[in-house]
């Protein structure tokens, strides 16, 4: 479970997020969108650990990132939107690095389904910087997955794949989920969101926009009903701004 | 196209320029460039004053003659045999972006690739007459470095050629090239017969002194001094004073420099008029070449080798199992384990000659590895400092500060340990087989025994403080991506004297109990050694460790 309150992060005098709050139950996916610049990488990263808040708290599996930061991070995964791989080990190099890292006992039994799943288990000898951009990513997530992390926290994940991986990474987060696993899944991409996940927030300078299902996000903002949530992301996150006025 | 490439040479040099002299208004690149200069005027003001006192130098001018074209040759065959392919083809990503697709010959490439390398060439003449000059004419020494740096240059881009054509296309590419090959083959026979001929004079050889008259007989006899003609003539304009003896140096170098020249642009016309693939096609290999020059030259082949790794235990073993296969990979490995090896087997063939043979190998061995102590660090970089550019993945793993620091540090100091240990080795086993032998059994097995640990804390101490160097205060450690120059060495002498200083105070604990144990057991000398090293071993590891806990939680607080 993913717990945040009034998370706020500021760089110098700029105020990157603004004490947003919210809880992701296990076998939730949360949908975190906003545009470009709203404070929805620098929250994730408040939430995997990387950087810590200015003020607030985040709470992941019952510990505080801050306060146990070693316990919080077993037992989640981040997986970023560029993929971070060490250049000099090869694909099953990283899941064993990962296995000891997270002390997966079993990890042996875990990686070739894991590697069958994401179809690089032709290439599990490869170094990966023989990887094209979309088997790097496939890698990030195996590694992200091997210890069957509680948390699962994924910025702009599909960034890469073909039609086919994106299918089975949808399908991938929808089991995870059905398994227990609180996820949250940034993205642009508003039907992949619309489609997976049960609630939405949406983020602006910062700022919490909306925050809720669909139907509760419609609720507080009668005006939208009938809409399609990428139509319901444009109006609350004033996309017209930008429009010439007379 | 040539007007292009000169004006893409100028303005990107120029613009260079431009950013490390606005750069010098931050007090850091200031100050390291005030260092620089300074090291600079130290170093010629003692030469021009050692010049005036006229001390000879320890190396001849006739020595020279006969080691330098030596060490040429060496360095050719290194590029023939080895390859240097990545680097001499390599282009930029914009190059690749920019002149790969715009309307360019790959001769018209190569050109401007030579027109590139000038900027290097022209430094490093100026550069080695500044440093290796003797007496007067520094300009016509210049141009002889530069004679020989371009030669150089071509031969590098020209084998690379041909090693890139070979790859492609086989023994096709050999015949094409059949006359550099015949050269190559010839050459090589030669020499390597003329090393059979003399390897007995060589191995008896007691002294360095001894091996110049083997070497200098050996090559001024036909047919090896027909071979070494052409290195001859590439280095003795830089050898020369000025003057017409000068002149009539530098007639057969710059022929051979045209020769040069001219080999590699028709190898290149040679090449492209038989290929099959598209310039294109060929574009992307270079590419790919360079991609692999810049991700550590990390080749596919080096992924054939692996260690094991138990799926449970301590889990920052796992980044040191990681850090370690990197060394392995990397190349770094194979560098590191030539000094102990070519140690060692100095110390067997060459101890039992004499005591002074013996000593000198100990005493060798033992600077090198001291000296290891200072470049280690600035050439093992398998730590923090390597990982700070990839902080976020680092950070999302679930482990506290103080456990990645250590592992880490211990990723670089192992390595740097082990090959001490084994030139610390290689000493004793010198002085073992003298005779009779210098060092009692005793004493050597008191040294083998407590020597690991005292090398291990002295070089997790020494790594720990480059790594807290770059965690506490990281603009001082890297000058940023344009780094180079004068100002970036200022830096690392900047850097070098803190972090031995601060090695120093960290060592002054250890000294102190090392102090003391012999005040106790100075009349039992092993077991004076076995307690002392193993006392300051343990002690330099606590301050580690120690040092380790307090930057755990600056780590932890870093962000990227």
């Amino acid at each position: 479970m993913i717990s945040v309150r009034a998370l706020t992060r500021l760089y110098g005098d700029f105020t990157a997020v603004d004490r947003i709050s919210f809880e992701v139950k296990p076998g939730e996916v949360l949908g975190l969108v906003g545009p470009n610049g709203a404070g929805k990488t620098t929250t994730l990263r408040c939430l995997s650990g990387i950087i810590a808040p200015s003020a607030g708290s985040v709470t992941i599996a019952g510990h505080d990132i801050q306060k146990d930061g070693v316990a919080a991070k077993r037992a989640l995964a981040f997986i970023p939107d560029e993929p971070h791989l060490f250049e000099h080990l090869t694909v099953e190099e990283h899941l064993r690095f990962i296995a000891r890292v997270y002390g997966v006992a079993d990890a042996e039994q875990r990686m070739q389904p894991l590697l069958d799943e994401f179809e690089i288990a032709d290439k599990r000898r490869a170094l990966s910087t023989e990887l094209s951009r979309g088997m790097k990513q496939k890698l990030a997530i195996a590694c992200g997955l091997l210890h069957e992390p509680s948390v699962l926290i994924l910025d702009e994940p599909l960034t890469g794949l073909d039609p086919g991986g994106i299918r089975r990474m949808r399908a991938t987060i929808a089991n995870r989920a059905k398994a227990g696993a609180a996820v949250i899944l940034s993205s642009h991409l508003l039907t992949l969101v619309e489609a997976l996940c049960a609630k939405v927030f949406i983020i602006r300078r910062g700022s919490c926009v909306a925050f809720g299902t669909l139907d509760e996000i419609v609720a507080a903002h009668p005006e939208l009903a009938g809409l399609s949530l990428e139509d319901v992301f444009m109006a609350l996150t004033g996309a017209a701004e930008g429009a010439p006025t007379a | 196209m040539i007007g292009a490439f000169a004006y893409l040479t100028y303005y990107s040099a120029r613009n260079g320029l431009v950013v490390r002299v606005r750069r010098l208004r931050n007090p850091r690149y200031a100050i390291a460039l005030l260092l620089g200069l300074a090291y600079f005027w130290f170093v010629f003001s003692t030469r021009s004053l050692r010049q005036g006192r006229e001390i000879p130098s320890p190396v001849t001018g006739q020595a020279l003659g006969i080691l330098l074209p030596v060490a040429l040759l060496l360095y050719v065959a290194f590029l023939w045999i080895v390859g240097a392919d990545a680097s001499a083809l390599a282009f930029t990503n914009a190059e690749v972006s920019m002149l790969f697709t715009a309307p360019v010959s790959r001769r018209g490439l190569i050109v401007y690739k030579l027109m590139r390398s000038q900027a290097t060439v022209l430094t490093s003449s100026i550069l080695w007459v500044l440093l290796f000059g003797r007496g007067s004419d520094p300009l016509t020494r210049a141009l002889g470095y530069w004679v020989l740096f371009s030669t150089l240059s071509l031969h590098r881009l020209g084998v690379a050629l041909i090693r890139a054509s070979s790859k492609a296309h086989g023994a096709t590419a050999l015949r094409r090239n059949w006359l550099a090959g015949s050269v190559l083959g010839i050459v090589a026979v030669v020499i390597v017969s003329t090393f059979f001929g003399i390897r007995d004079q060589l191995i008896q050889a007691a002294h360095i002194g001894d091996v110049l008259p083997v070497l200098a007989t050996a090559f001024d006899a036909a047919p090896v001094k027909w071979v070494m003609y052409p290195f001859h003539v590439a280095v003795t304009p830089a050898l020369t004073a000025g003057g017409l003896e000068w002149l009539r140096a530098m007639g057969p170098a710059v022929a051979l420099l045209s020769l040069h020249f001219v080999w590699v642009l028709r190898s290149d016309a040679a090449f492209e008029e038989a290929a099959a693939e598209a310039s294109v096609k060929q574009a992307r290999r270079l590419e790919a070449m360079r991609f692999r020059r810049d991700t550590g030259a990390v080749s596919a082949k080096s992924a054939r080798w692996s260690l094991p790794l138990a799926a449970t235990g301590g889990p920052s073993v796992a980044l040191i199992w990681k850090n370690t296969l990197w060394v392995m990979r990397s190349g770094h490995l194979g560098g590191l384990m030539a000094l102990p090896l070519a140690a060692w087997l100095a110390a067997v063939v060459y101890a039992g000659r004499s005591h002074e043979a013996a000593m000198i190998l100990a005493v060798v061995c033992g600077a090198i590895a001291a000296v290891m102590l200072v470049f280690g660090p600035a050439t093992m970089r398998n730590d923090l400092r390597g990982e700070l550019r990839r902080l976020p993945m680092i950070k999302v793993l679930p482990l506290s500060g103080q456990q990645i620091i250590l592992a880490e540090v211990a990723s670089s100091a192992i390595p740097i340990m082990v090959v001490q240990y084994l030139l610390v080795l290689a000493g004793l086993v010198a002085l073992s087989l003298a005779s009779p032998p210098i060092v009692s059994r005793a004493m050597a097995l008191a040294i083998v025994v407590s020597i690991p640990l005292t090398l291990l804390g002295v070089n997790l101490a020494n790594f720990m403080i480059h790594n807290a160097f770059a965690l506490l205060l990281p603009g001082w450690v890297r000058l940023g991506e344009s780094g180079g120059g004068i100002e970036a060495m200022g830096q690392a002498m900047l850097t070098s004297i803190v972090t031995l200083v601060m090695l120093a105070l960290l060592l002054i604990g250890p000294a102190l109990g090392v102090a003391g144990v012999y005040f106790v057991l100075r009349s039992a000398v092993v077991p004076m050694i076995v307690v002392g090293g193993t006392l300051a071993g343990a002690a330099l590891c606590l301050e580690a460790y120690l040092l380790a806990e307090l930057l755990g939680g600056t780590l932890e607080r870093l962000e990227p």
